[in-house]
């Protein structure tokens, strides 16, 4: 059957509806061109697909799984078996609301960003993110939004709960909030877009460290401070690793994250340097808690950076699997690293 | 005045127009001598563009003229279009013989061989040096900067590309992004040129013939990924030899899209199409074919849509433009032989 294609500008009334999928209950819009980007004369030329091609479980397991959550999900298991094993008279109940509260938000964040991203046409120019969900119709994107609502209204009862607990929850809560807001809303221009690297730094790492410390032992002490340092900078390497990737894309849609700055070849020094950073952190951390677990721990984290920067150095350019293969071993860097800390702590 | 002064000639072959129903044309040549131009003091230049220009089917020029005609470009400003649409595209022929070792181009001997490399590098850069210096005779600067552009949006690809070599994991997307700079900016030239040429057209025009440009560019190069794995190749091109330099191009990434980085590398060692068959499977092999070919077709038929919206935008004598380039990219793509491709049992 020949496909059904139909371009819209951006200023005609049926333009949203076809690009959120309201437009039909039968039929999705996929799009698959869009001219003038950002521009009053955008039009979009979209793909009418018949309904059974959404794949809404496909979509939701996207959002959920590890591969993309992981730079949250482990820090925040992480600090909360820091709590747990530093505090045993923390109440677990409340400890569990927090954790269910935060892992709604970062997935209703989630959502927020790829839905803006996506309305915005920002994901529809970066072939690297032709896996995403809505651009490959999997979810039509007015579903998308709604889920991203329900689990957002999931996090401010759990956040509202712990209020009642710990006043300071509200405090923290906002703080994030703002963050997430300023740079993956699509309310701000994409300049704060560049800024992601940071937002992902102090949302996985020290304003969560720092602020789940506040709220359960009303104290903040520097080994959390730098195990929050820690946990974010894998956050902010993974990311820093995606826009070396994403370079090309990234530079045409005038987002200009820092390796657009430094260029592809500087980007593999700077990285380095990230690595070297980290490995300090982790001595220092080490020594402080176990000093006789320092070199084999630390062994470990050699292991993984020496792989990761063997990648990322040898890549002749963005478009080389090298960057693929870094950013997949990343994702079980921290895993490992994380778990072998939150062994020692249990050990310990 | 120019023409006064230029001692130049056009040959064409029995029909100036390309003929659609037959995919085997006369070639077009377009062969520009003049003391300006090449100087006859440097020595083997002519001698080298001679076997350079012989032999080329001029397939660009013939799509610049399809475009120009209907648009009522003047016919020198035609023949300095051609002109220089051939001198980009066989200067990067010159330099990418170099790159990639080839031996033989438009069945001779390649440049670097026969002379040096030194004289295929520095003819190159030669000739994208006269179509700056033509175009600026001409005075167009929108043409200029559009030219400009061009040469470097496909150098870009050429760089790209490069980097890609012995890259075995290379995903189709990926590929798709170096095409576009590589083979499809030449196209959106060719399309685009002659409108720059007549003076800004109306607003909506430009995005629409860059993208009709990028397609057919996308096709043209995917049709020509296919022939290596002797599929509709009645040119009788040596076969495979893309994966053997190290290679994936969009065929073979499209087909083994899914596989492990380890099954992946097995590609390496393939030394013929029989191999490659085997490695896949052979019935799987021409079930790739056919969903290369469903993929391409969904391009196709975004191709006639962007073309009925241009047609909305043109008016008069320019509507002939449509019917030009309507027959283009099922022509490019299936090379006369639709849903059939060679070698199916």
């Amino acid at each position: 059957m020949k496909p059904e294609y139909v371009t819209v500008h951006r200023s005609d009334p049926e333009f949203f509806p076809l690009l959120v999928g309201s437009f039909s209950e039968e039929k999705f819009a996929k799009p698959v061109r869009t001219f003038g980007l950002k521009t009053e004369r955008e039009k979009v030329t979209f793909q009418i697909l018949p309904k059974q091609k959404l794949r809404l479980g496909r979509a939701l397991f996207s959002w959920l799984s590890l591969p993309r959550q992981v730079y949250f999900f482990a820090p925040l298991l992480t600090l909360a078996c820091f709590l747990l094993t530093s505090e045993p008279g923390l109440s677990v109940l409340h400890l569990l609301a927090t954790v269910f509260g935060l892992l709604c938000f970062v997935i209703s964040l989630t959502l927020y960003s790829d839905y803006n991203d996506y309305v915005m046409g920002v994901d529809r120019v970066n072939e690297n993110n032709f896996s995403r969900p809505l651009l490959v119709g999997e979810i039509r994107p007015y579903q998308a939004l709604l889920l991203a609502k329900a689990f957002l209204g999931l996090a401010l009862l759990c956040a509202l709960a712990m209020a009642v607990y710990r006043p300071l929850t509200i405090l923290f809560s906002l703080l994030a909030f703002a963050i997430s807001f300023i740079v993956f809303s699509g309310f701000q221009n994409q300049k704060m877009k560049s800024q992601s690297g940071w937002a992902h730094f102090l949302l996985s790492g020290p304003l969560l460290s720092l602020g789940l410390q506040y709220v359960f032992l009303q104290k903040i002490t520097g080994e959390y401070c730098l195990l929050g340092c820690i946990l974010g900078l894998y956050g902010y390497k993974a990311d820093f690793c995606k826009n070396m990737r994403d370079i090309f894309f990234n530079g045409q849609a005038r987002v200009l994250h820092l390796t657009n700055r430094l260029g592809f070849d500087r980007s593999k020094l700077f990285y380095s340097l990230l690595s070297f950073l980290q490995m300090g952190l982790w001595s220092l951390l080490l020594f402080y808690f176990s000093p006789q677990f320092v070199v084999p721990v630390l062994l470990l984290v050699l292991i993984f950076e020496i792989y990761v920067n063997n990648r990322i150095y040898y890549a002749p350019s963005f478009l080389s699997s090298r960057i693929a293969q870094a950013l997949e071993i990343q994702r079980l860097q921290i895993i490992a690293e994380c778990g072998v800390f939150m062994t020692l702590l249990v050990y310990l | 005045m120019l023409c006064a002064t230029l001692q130049t000639f056009i040959m064409i072959g029995r029909d100036p127009w390309y003929r659609w129903k037959d995919f085997e044309v006369e070639p077009l040549n377009i062969k520009v001598y003049s003391e300006r131009d090449f100087p006859s003091y440097l020595p083997k230049m002519g001698q080298l563009y001679d076997d350079l220009f012989s032999g080329g089917k001029g397939f660009r020029s013939v799509l610049t003229q399809k475009v120009a005609g209907p648009l009522g470009v003047p016919p020198q400003t035609v023949r300095l279009l051609c002109q220089t649409i051939e001198f980009i595209h066989n200067a990067s022929l010159l330099h990418d013989d170099l790159i990639d070792n080839s031996v033989m181009r438009r069945g001779k001997t390649a440049a670097w061989r026969k002379y040096t490399p030194e004289y295929a590098v520095l003819a190159g850069d030669y000739l994208l040096a006269r179509v700056m210096c033509n175009l600026s005779d001409h005075g167009n600067l929108e043409l200029i900067r559009l030219t400009s552009q061009t040469i470097s949006e496909l150098l870009e690809g050429e760089w790209l590309q490069d980097s890609l070599v012995g890259n075995f994991s290379l995903q189709f997307d990926q590929l798709t992004q170096v095409h576009s700079l590589k083979t499809a900016t030449l196209f959106r030239w060719c399309l685009w040129a002659p409108f720059v040429a007549m003076g800004p057209p109306v607003s909506g025009v430009e995005p629409l013939t860059l993208e009709l440009g990028t397609i057919l560019g996308t096709l043209f190069q995917r049709s020509d990924d296919l022939l290596d794995f002797d599929v509709r190749n009645r040119e009788g091109k040596a076969v495979l030899g893309d994966l053997r330099s190290g290679y994936v191009n969009s065929f073979a990434a499209f087909a083994t899209s899914g596989w492990s980085p380890e099954d992946r590398l097995r590609l390496k060692s393939i030394e013929d199409l029989s191999g490659f068959k085997a490695l896949v499977g052979e019935a799987e092999f021409f079930q790739k074919v056919s969903l290369f070919d469903e993929k391409n077709e969904n391009l196709i038929a975004l191709y006639s849509h962007h073309l009925g919206e241009l047609e909305e935008l043109l008016s008069g004598a320019q509507k002939q433009l449509i019917q030009n380039l309507r027959p283009l990219a099922d022509l490019l793509y299936f090379r006369g032989e639709k849903k059939e491709p060679a070698g199916e049992a």
